[in-house]
């Protein structure tokens, strides 16, 4: 059997415009005036019900802003045109950098980019019998899925792909040394598990690899996801996170997470008034705290499948959420950051293939600024090297169909119709030539016929094809390499945080 | 009203899943003097069980059973304070579970929560993000037999290893058992903080737990 080398294979991802032309290909979910429905419903919760924040340093930065703070409570309540105001100030396209990886353009009006998927505690690939099995994930996996994300086109972004689970309980800080992982592998823009106490490391990573405090600030490695716990409480950790990430400019991710029929009303409509309102209290609150701070408003809401009794990550609903998410987020102006393909599957199989291909094609076709999801599998709790690459040709596929048809003179191409004629054919016309490389060109999906399948490949489904070119990845590709004295810094850093970790009992 | 039609009307509250009618037929039974403990038990106990054993064969769902769940505790609710010391049902023992420190994640936990008490253990759910401290409070001021902790991130774990050291400091490890449950929770990780039982999900928990106290 041939193994087909990762440089050998001539895989051409249809060009992302940066800026978006094609808008006739766009998926509303939601009309403007739905939308607009949708935004004076959240308003509405905001001003009347409010939400419940536990920290007295919100309770505190919110009363100053002018919104109705009962302290014993904890219940505030958000004034109409000050949440409308402070969502205006929150910049409406920002970059997002990494150590090395160029420097991309999030906001409205962009193509479809995607980061993997985390945080996992499984991690899922074939044993050497050929047999798909999962355990539980350690700190050299989030080496080897950061850096399958660098090597594949496809990933301008990272979350921290799984856990440390041998470090828990182990008096280290988990998150620095995970981190530390993430860092060597991934070399763009990272959604980190920095937990809130430790962002300020994250900060010295910054500093350490930018080489000052002022490009620290400029270029944020970092986002924060800040969720809030539906319906409407705002806990310890989304205070720690939102205080401690907007010191250091770092995006805020504005995360709804509401779980139609659980945390939220049961009708999809109900629910994005829920998610919205938590995302555009999160917004306002960063805001509040740093004006002018990049916000994404995100979402990771879908149902709670009542027959189940569990989230689901794979099903149309959660497709449509997403997609009325980046609809909302246009209405607003602002980059969205959603869930897109992902699955409850546990193995690589059809429902995978199915349920990601609906969920992340209709974010795309929404124009979704960012996905979360490639490498998913078992709703959230499962990562697999496997599935990221096959992801990675969903992903240029979604991209290819997301581009659309163009119809113009040259398009239209009514010279070449006339002068092949009835009959002929268009092999080798230089408008075909020119445009060889053009086509959707699958890496691992396979277009052969049987026979010739079954002499390169063996026979084998994709998976096991997937797994093989992995397996040369996670063996030969070598991220971008971190400078040995920075190197030597970093890990100074990660000792510090492991000495706070010993004197310390909070988790947050 | 007799005895027996009481005691219908609370079983029939809780099959319909009407809170309002189970608070109703509690204050009517205080009213006409009836045997509050019979109400409890052939009513409101035998309704949630109906229910629960419908859950289990997949006929009702996660809806039915936590508004079941809710018109009982309603109905039982307002009997208590007028028990008099009277026990209702045969108490398989009393069980403290919360998520733990640090953790909001509850769906879980208030579902194993529901089974417990379906199976004829005395519940007491503290909620979620509870700190050890408080646990470990609970289940001296409520004499329990059982502690579970919910864990649903890897971050919060650790925390159901200091509530084993906790309830060690407070010197009643050795009269409690202790069980560990969460997405992300393991038995390894059970083996390894010293918990007594694991349990993947709500019927495991139930299953192991009546395996401990040697029912
Ligand atoms: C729903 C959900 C939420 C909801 C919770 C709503 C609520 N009120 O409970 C919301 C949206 C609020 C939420 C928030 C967050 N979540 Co969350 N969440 C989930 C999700 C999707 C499902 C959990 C669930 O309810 N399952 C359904 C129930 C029925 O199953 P269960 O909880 O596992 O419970 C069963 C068993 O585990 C067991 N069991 C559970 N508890 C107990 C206790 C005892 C004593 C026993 C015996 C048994 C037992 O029995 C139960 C019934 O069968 C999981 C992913 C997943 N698929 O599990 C992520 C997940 C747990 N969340 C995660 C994270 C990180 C978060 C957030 C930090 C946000 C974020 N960045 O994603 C915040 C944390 C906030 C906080 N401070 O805690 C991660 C944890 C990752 C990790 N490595 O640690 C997960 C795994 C998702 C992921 N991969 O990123 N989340």
């Amino acid at each position: 059997m041939k193994i087909i080398h990762f440089a050998d294979i001539d895989c051409v991802v249809p060009a992302a415009k940066d800026k978006k032309e094609n808008v006739k290909m766009k998926l509303s979910v939601l009309t403007t005036e739905e939308c607009a429905r949708i935004h004076e419903g959240a308003l509405d919760v905001l001003e009347k019900t409010g939400g419940k924040f536990l920290d007295p340093r919100i309770q505190e930065v919110c009363k100053k802003n002018g919104c109705n703070v009962d302290p014993a409570s904890g219940i505030i309540k958000f004034p109409r045109e000050l949440v409308n105001n402070l969502i205006k100030k929150a910049p409406k396209e920002f970059e997002i950098s990494g150590r090395s990886k160029k420097a991309v353009k999030v906001g409205v009006g962009y193509q479809s980019k995607f980061a993997n998927f985390g945080t996992a505690v499984k991690y899922a690939t074939f044993d050497d019998n050929g047999k798909f099995v999962s355990r539980a994930t350690n700190v050299k996996d989030v080496y080897t899925m950061s850096k399958i994300a660098d090597a594949l086109p496809n990933f301008d972004m990272s979350v921290t792909p799984c856990s440390a689970n041998e470090l828990i309980g182990s008096g280290k800080s988990k998150d620095a040394h995970e981190q530390l992982e993430a860092i060597q592998g991934f070399t763009g823009h990272f959604m980190s598990d920095w937990v809130a106490k430790n962002i300020k490391y994250g900060f010295e990573f910054e500093k350490i690899l930018l080489g000052s405090e002022e490009e620290a600030y400029k270029h944020p490695f970092y986002t924060i996801g800040c969720p809030s716990a539906s319906p409407l409480v705002f806990d310890d950790r989304f205070a720690g996170n939102i205080i401690e990430s907007t010191k250091y400019k770092m995006p805020t991710m504005a995360m709804g997470m509401a779980l139609n029929g659980a945390t939220c009303p049961v009708s999809l409509a109900g629910g994005l008034v829920v998610a919205i309102s938590e995302s555009l209290a999160t917004i306002a609150i960063s805001q509040m705290l740093q004006p002018g701070n990049p916000c994404w408003i995100g979402s990771s809401g879908t149902i709670m499948d009542m027959k189940n009794g569990g989230p689901s990550c794979g099903a149309p609903e959660r497709a449509l959420i997403s997609a009325a998410y980046v609809n909302m987020a246009e209405y607003y102006g602002l980059p969205s950051f959603i869930a897109g393909p992902e699955t409850d599957s546990k193995l690589i199989d059809y429902q995978a293939g199915h349920e990601k291909t609906i969920t992340g094609y209709m974010a795309t076709l929404a124009k979704a600024s960012m996905h979360f999801g490639p490498g998913m599998l078992e709703g959230g709790l499962c990562t697999s090297p496997d599935m990221l690459m096959l992801d990675n040709d969903l992903i240029s596929m979604m991209k290819y169909g997301d581009n659309g048809i163009v119809v113009n003179d040259e398009e239209l191409a009514l010279d070449d119709i006339h002068a092949v004629g009835p009959g002929g054919d268009f092999f080798g016309l230089p408008m075909t030539i020119a445009r060889m490389n053009m086509q959707s060109t699958p890496e691992i999906f396979n277009r052969q016929d049987e026979g010739n399948w079954l002499e390169s490949f063996g026979g084998k489904e994709s998976a096991l094809i997937a797994h093989e070119k992995v397996t040369d990845i996670i063996k030969n590709y070598q991220p971008d390499p971190i400078d040995r004295d920075q190197m030597a810094e970093l890990e100074k850093i990660v000792s510090m945080a492991d000495e706070a970790a010993k004197n310390s009992t909070s988790v947050y | 009203m007799t005895q027996a039609d009481l005691e219908a009307k609370a079983k029939q509250a809780v099959l319909g899943y009407q809170k309002a009618d189970a608070e109703a037929v509690a204050k009517q039974a205080i009213a006409e003097g009836a045997d509050l403990v019979g109400v409890i038990e052939n009513g409101f106990t035998a309704g949630i069980q109906e229910v629960g054993e419908l859950f289990a064969q997949k006929k009702l769902f996660l809806p039915h059973i936590m508004a079941a769940a809710a018109a009982m505790t309603a109905g039982i609710d307002i009997l208590k304070p007028e028990l008099g010391g009277k026990t209702a049902g045969e108490s398989k023992g009393k069980f403290v579970i919360a998520t733990i420190e640090g953790d909001i994640h509850s769906i879980g936990k208030d579902i194993v929560a529901i089974m417990l008490g379906v199976a004829g253990f005395e519940v007491l759910n503290l909620g979620r993000d509870i700190p050890c401290d408080d646990i470990v409070k609970a289940c001296i001021d409520n004499k329990a037999d059982i502690v579970g902790s919910s864990a649903l991130m890897t971050s919060t774990m650790v925390n159901q290893k200091t509530l084993e050291t906790k309830l060690k400091a407070a010197g009643i490890r050795g009269s409690i058992i202790t069980n560990v449950g969460g997405a992300p929770v393991s038995q390894d990780w059970a083996d390894q903080i010293g918990a007594d039982v694991y349990s993947e999900n709500a019927n495991d928990c139930v299953k192991k737990i009546l395996e401990a106290v040697g029912d």
